[in-house]
């Protein structure tokens, strides 16, 4: 582990959704370059976590830091202005179950969309930067195309695109390949490994296993908001030591044996 | 649409009317005479296709008609400018009301008007008539008569005059005047009872529809300004003194029978025993 | 039998034109005005303050529930009375009709805007949009798109609806129509002829709305 500051610190996090507690005292950090992967049961809490990261979801209370950006949160305490939260967000990437693709536009203004009207690029170099992202994740000749055009692994990754088109400190991945046709996650799991190997920071919730322990520094394992076990992906999955994450994971272990069976 | 339909759908809007008159009683504190003459404007309503009282000339939009002719007079004698909105007769005591205007001409005086408006002393006097067809009759009396049919149209103010004076007639009562007119036209009556005008009107266009006789003893409808209600009656009584001086030096008879040509009855067409 | 005579017609053929420039032009004044009211009070529904959601519901309901024709004379005779403002029959007709318009638009507005899929707006969010940005680059867009249909025919109706300016004299088709009538003595023919030129003109839009719908229909 490095001795750096970490780039994301999470103290103290709790968030309930009326009377259900989905987030109870979560505490997290992530190291600069490094790649978390949220792991857990659905209904564990692990997505919403996630949303807390960009604010997606205003947490009750504790607090969140990325990068020098830090939030207080207190039940009484007003939500943080628009514009405050739309800056904060600017800077961290998001890439969804559904891909949320903008379906009206074509696949390179999907990706220079915010560059020119949130960062205020203009247009000429919104569009070559933007492809170079396309480029990044191998889609440049889709550029004119309209994302209904695409195959779901081709959104995705122009998905990807769209949010490193910001140039985001942080890349959160909430399911990214869970709404895949199977014989389509590996490309999606392949872009995200080079992003990974590039150095960027990313907080991934999935539920490709084998994805977190070869690409992952640490895995954090929750259930019910609480984080159950947390250290370096190989050890929490080769050899978990709670219960919890034991069952989890022997369900995992038995469904890729019987795939690959 | 008729007047009588109309006038019944701004039912509604009198409702309106009458919940917000509340308000302009309490605005209209200076008196309209003051206004007019600081604002060297008089605001009068007139009615497109009212021919022979009102006329908008379809060729050039200017305005013609026997009230015109008065309203321009009045305009002329204050020696202020003469400014014509155009409304409809269903609108017309709604544009007093809200003081859209100052003054209209050409109201009957009926009491639910009388509750929300003010009326001037009458500028004319319409003759009841009967358009006849196929029978001679010369007086209310002789129209009182079982054999006789009277085509009218129901609810107006033809319908109590001669529920009042031919009792004994069979009186058929249609939905509108065009109706009546067709009963008679078709011979199911043999009379309609229409005002002189409206009567004579109705002969120019279609002179096969019968003869008009104005029944003795010769029964008026009048015809009336109207002004908003205020409390200082200055206005009022200008426009009273006014047509009392027009009626005697003879303006209104000339102005009527003047116009009488825009609906095509020139003055020989006129009974003998023509009143106004 | 009737006999009827449509070459009295060529008479009013000015007085007929200019009729149906009113009306045009009163359509395209209250769709405009129209879609800016219904705009907003689509957001003020969609607004987190309770107020501000009362008070646009309130205003829908009295506009989508009572007669056009009253609102016209409302605006016309009473609202000059309690506001002090002046208005001609022209101004009070297009208040009017862009509120009752209004009314309608902006429940097909607000029905438009939650139809788009939530992820959309959290797309936006993510990548540093404003909920204002976003509603305007993403939502609306999209969400304009879904509701053309719906609001091409509400601006039909709108256009039938501009017949009722005429019960404040505003010179419309119907208005003019009428003068027409009274002077010919020939009224069959006369609003024959308008309902002729009303129906020439909104079947062409009609057929238009069709084909988006089905147009729109098949790419979603």
């Amino acid at each position: 582990m490095s001795a750096r500051t970490p780039k994301i610190e999470i103290k103290g996090l709790r968030k309930s959704f009326g009377s259900l507690e989905v987030l109870k005292d979560i505490n997290l950090h992530v190291d600069p370059g490094s790649v978390v992967a949220l792991l857990g049961p659905s209904g564990s809490g692990k997505s919403t976590l996630l949303r807390c990261i960009n604010l997606l979801v205003v947490p009750d209370g504790g607090s969140i830091r990325v990068g020098e950006r830090t939030f207080e949160f207190r039940e009484s305490e007003k939500l943080p202005r628009a514009r405050v939260l739309a800056e904060f967000r600017s800077r961290t990437g998001m890439v969804f179950q559904n891909f949320n693709l903008f379906p009206h536009m074509t696949v390179l203004d999907n990706v220079i969309e915010a560059p020119i009207h949130v960062k205020g690029l203009d247009r000429k170099t919104a569009i070559e930067k933007g492809m170079e992202q396309l480029e990044r994740v191998g889609l440049a000749d889709r550029a004119s195309q309209m994302p209904d055009t695409l195959s779901g692994g081709q959104k995705q990754r122009v998905a990807i695109a769209r949010a490193l088109a910001m140039e985001p400190e942080v890349m959160l991945f909430d399911e990214a390949t869970s709404a895949l046709d199977p014989e389509l996650v590996g490309e999606v799991l392949q872009a995200m490994q080079k992003l990974a190997a590039e150095g960027m920071t990313m907080v991934v919730v999935t539920h490709e296993i084998a994805f977190a322990r070869d690409v992952a520094d640490r895995v954090v394992f929750m259930r019910d908001g609480y984080v159950v076990e947390e250290g370096p992906a190989r050890e929490v999955i080769d050899t978990p030591k709670m219960e919890a994450t034991q069952a989890f994971l022997s369900h995992f272990h038995k469904g890729a044996q019987q795939r690959t069976a | 649409m008729n007047r009588r339909e109309f006038n019944r759908l701004m039912g509604l809007g009198a409702a309106t009317a009458a919940t917000t008159s509340l308000f302009t009683d309490k605005a209209s504190a200076a008196s309209s005479l003051e206004r007019i003459k600081s604002s060297g404007v008089l605001r009068v309503g007139a009615i497109a296709d009212g021919a022979p009282n009102y006329q908008k000339s379809i060729a050039d939009g200017s305005w013609r008609g026997f009230y015109v002719d008065l309203y321009r007079k009045l305009a002329e004698d204050l020696g202020v400018e003469l400014q014509i909105l155009e409304t409809t007769w269903g609108n017309a005591v709604l544009d007093l009301q809200a003081d859209k205007t100052d003054v209209f001409f050409g109201l009957n005086r009926t009491p639910e008007r009388e509750k929300v408006i003010d009326f001037s002393v009458p500028v004319f006097r319409s003759a009841f008539t009967m358009t006849v067809k196929g029978i001679n009759a010369t007086t209310w009396e002789e129209f009182n008569n079982p054999n006789v049919r009277i085509a009218i149209d129901a609810g107006s103010a033809h319908d109590s005059l001669v529920s009042r004076l031919t009792p004994n007639a069979q009186i058929i009562r249609l939905k509108t005047v065009s109706d009546a007119t067709a009963a008679v036209q078709a011979g199911r009556a043999d009379a309609q009872c229409l005002t002189l005008i409206i009567a004579l009107s109705l002969r120019a266009k279609n002179p096969s529809t019968g003869d008009v006789v104005i029944p003795e003893p010769i029964e008026f409808t009048t015809s009336h300004a109207g002004f908003r209600r205020e409390e200082d009656k200055s206005w009022q009584e200008f426009v009273n003194n006014w047509i009392n001086e027009q009626r005697e030096n003879g303006f209104v008879k000339e102005d009527i029978i003047r116009n009488m040509t825009l609906v095509g009855i020139k003055e020989s067409d006129l009974p003998p025993n023509f009143q106004f | 039998m009737y006999e009827w005579d449509f070459s009295i017609l060529w008479n009013y053929r000015w007085l007929f034109l200019e009729g149906l420039g009113i009306t045009i032009a009163f359509t395209a004044a209250t769709v405009l005005g129209g879609l800016a009211v219904g705009m907003t009070a689509a957001f003020c529904l969609l607004s987190p303050f309770r107020i501000l959601r009362a008070t646009a519901l309130a205003f829908i309901e009295v506009f989508r529930c009572t007669p056009v024709l009253v609102q016209l004379i409302w605006c016309y005779y009473a609202l000059p009375m309690i506001s002090g403002i002046e208005m001609t029959p022209v101004t009070a007709s297009v208040l009017a009709l862009s509120c009752y318009g209004g009314s309608f638009y902006a429940e097909i507005i607000r029905g438009g805007i939650v139809s788009i899929d939530r992820g959309q707006s959290e797309a936006a969010a993510a990548l540093g949009m404003t909920p204002a940005l976003a509603m305007r680059r993403i939502i609306l867009p999209q969400a304009l798109r879904r509701m053309l249909p719906a609001l091409m025919n509400q601006s039909i109706l709108q256009f039938k609806n501009t017949s009722l300016v005429s019960v404040l004299a505003v010179p419309d088709l119907v208005y003019q129509g009428q003068i027409a009538a009274h002077d010919s003595f020939r009224p069959l023919e006369t609003y024959t002829a308008v309902a002729v030129s009303y129906f020439m003109i909104l079947f062409p839009l009609t057929l238009l709305v069709r084909h988006l719908e089905r147009r729109l229909g098949k790419s979603e």
